[in-house]
């Protein structure tokens, strides 16, 4: 009996070694940088994996993720300040705001690939953020911010670990089952040939709309969890200027895989820590040209990302272009 | 063959590409009794851009396509597939991302339109009975079979679920000559099961399993017959 379950414990583990490896990660990231920053790395990282879903496993650059990420934590904040004390109510508004507009956005960007797919994206981050900032600031708090009535406060240490990181652990897992689903295996077909893809029975346009709402539900619902964290919702967090963020951290990491965003996330979070840490707040002034450099070498000597790059060097053959 | 036992009927098709026109008013007919249909051209003739027309994946200028007396013309490919009219392109396209079983997998759920594991299981099998050698690859990445392979597994995937017309563009184009015989002899098996609308460049396979042939040239039809002692002969070879 004990055998069976050891031995079914490592089928679990070296068929899921990835999710572990992140787990892990960030069980210990706080030990090495403030909670915040580990939190941030955290929340960029599943936004990543969202827009990893998109592109990585679908072929659709999107730069429009960061108004899914945005609207999760806004929907949470406006929920508690407006609506409710029940925070599990205000996750679900957070979230449900953020399928919303995903699937509204859809019906759009969908119509069309690469570089369609992304501009409507893009101008649909856009248009929200005009939104935000213009007509909807006395609400929004516009480039102030948005501070939020917590009903119950956690410590932030306890909060990271009682709450994200359970959250990230259930994530990760309903990634790796989408990706394994037949769902998941069509979005990977439909980046390959969609012309097959509809000559077995399949509207490609139907499969491309489910993976954008998964993708939309990873984003919102990790935004909701900052919002929690923060008790207050910046700006910043829906502004398009944080699409290369999250579309960096896929590249860097590992576009097609489920660990790269992360290692993208960690290697930009840790980067703006260590710089501030240097400079002070106005590092972030030097924080753009160190990633355009970073891509630069990137796109020259690592196309497939660092993840496939260390599973190179330790493997000695190349991981394929997608990984579940 | 212009009547009701018809399963597919073009008229007047015409496709243009940009400016340029590619087909010119399309007049044929496939009926039920017909087994294998050819159809014979030289490259650059239009015959790909009729099948993919009749598949749905280009759409015609004008010109009316009917399906089991059903108007197609301008529904989805997708569609298409499920009312039966499946299509195979030329360059053995699978999803090479995915397993040989999965490449199955989604197949058999798109063209059963069920969530029924044990029927998808069921019809995988049934397929996996025609090509055994698929059996023992299940579970490795498509990127990895040889393009013999490939034309199997495309094959296998399109005859999931029922079909009611199977159109094939150049099936045994860049395969050995074992898997041409191979392929030969399947088609000769499977003719029995439902009609087949074949594009194919290798003769003795028309001269002996065609039933009723087209010949394209620069973009019309110039000849039909449904004569089977004229298809064995192939003079007609001098017209192209």
């Amino acid at each position: 009996m004990m055998k069976t379950s050891s031995k079914n414990f490592g089928f679990l583990l070296t068929r899921n070694l990835d999710l572990f490896i992140i787990l892990i990660i960030f069980l210990v990231l706080p030990r090495f940088i403030p909670v915040t920053f580990a939190v941030h790395t955290l929340v960029y990282g599943v936004a990543a994996l969202a827009v990893n879903v998109m592109y990585g496993y679908g072929g659709l650059l999107s730069f429009g993720h960061a108004l899914l990420l945005g609207l999760g934590c806004y929907g949470t904040a406006f929920a508690l300040n407006y609506l409710t004390d029940n925070i599990v109510l205000a996750v679900a508004v957070g979230a449900l705001l953020t399928l919303s507009v995903g699937a509204l956005a859809g019906i759009f960007a969908l119509r069309r690939r690469d570089p369609y797919f992304s501009l409507v994206m893009l101008a649909f981050n856009v248009f929200f953020y005009q939104l935000w900032v213009g007509p909807l600031a006395s609400w929004t708090g516009s480039d102030m911010g948005l501070f939020v009535k917590l009903p119950v406060t956690l410590d932030k240490s306890t909060f990271y670990h009682t709450v994200l990181i359970p959250i990230l652990a259930i994530l990760l897992v309903l990634t790796k089952i989408f990706l394994k689903s037949c769902i998941g295996s069509l979005l990977i077909a439909t980046s390959e040939n969609e012309e097959k893809v509809k000559s077995i029975g399949h509207n490609p346009y139907v499969i491309k709309y489910i993976g954008l709402l998964f993708s939309s539900f990873l984003a919102g619902l990790i935004g909701t969890q900052l919002t929690l964290y923060l008790a207050y919702v910046g700006i910043d967090y829906i502004s398009p200027m944080t699409n290369p963020i999250l579309v960096f951290s896929v590249l860097v990491g590992g576009a097609g895989t489920i660990i790269g965003p992360f290692i993208g996330s960690i290697i930009y979070n840790i980067l703006n820590y260590i710089l501030l840490v240097l400079l002070g707040w106005h590092a972030t002034i030097y924080l753009e040209g160190i990633i355009g450099l970073f891509l630069i070498i990137l796109m020259i000597w690592f196309r497939g990302g660092l993840y496939r790059a260390i599973y190179r060097l330790i493997k000695g053959y190349h991981l394929p272009d997608v990984v579940r | 063959m212009r009547d009701s036992e018809a399963i597919l009927e073009v008229s007047n098709l015409s496709v243009f590409y940009g400016e340029a026109q590619i087909l010119y008013d399309i007049e044929m007919s496939i009926g039920k009794k017909n087994r294998v249909v050819a159809l014979l051209g030289r490259n650059g003739s239009g015959k790909t851009t009729l099948l993919r027309s009749i598949a749905g994946v280009i759409r015609p200028t004008r010109g009316k396509i009917s399906f089991l007396g059903q108007d197609i013309t301008l529904m989805p490919a997708w569609k298409r597939a499920l009312l039966g009219l499946k299509y195979i392109p030329p360059d053995k396209r699978v999803f090479t991302s995915l397993t040989v079983y999965e490449n199955l997998r989604v197949a058999a759920y798109g063209l059963l339109r069920t969530s029924n594991s044990t029927i998808v299981d069921k019809e995988i099998e049934k397929v996996l009975e025609i090509f055994p050698r698929l059996r023992k690859l299940l579970n490795n990445k498509a990127l990895y079979l040889s393009g013999g392979e490939r034309q199997m597994l495309n094959l296998a995937m399109s005859m999931m679920g029922p079909t009611k017309l199977l159109m094939l563009d150049e099936p045994t184009e860049g395969l050995a000559p074992a898997l041409v015989q191979f392929f030969s002899e399947l088609l000769d098996k499977i003719r029995t099961d439902f009609p087949i609308f074949l594009i194919e460049q290798n003769l003795p396979i028309i001269r002996r399993l065609a039933d009723s042939l087209y010949l394209m040239k620069e973009g019309r039809i110039i000849y039909h017959t449904d004569d089977i002692n004229t298809i064995r002969g192939g003079e007609y070879m001098k017209l192209l």
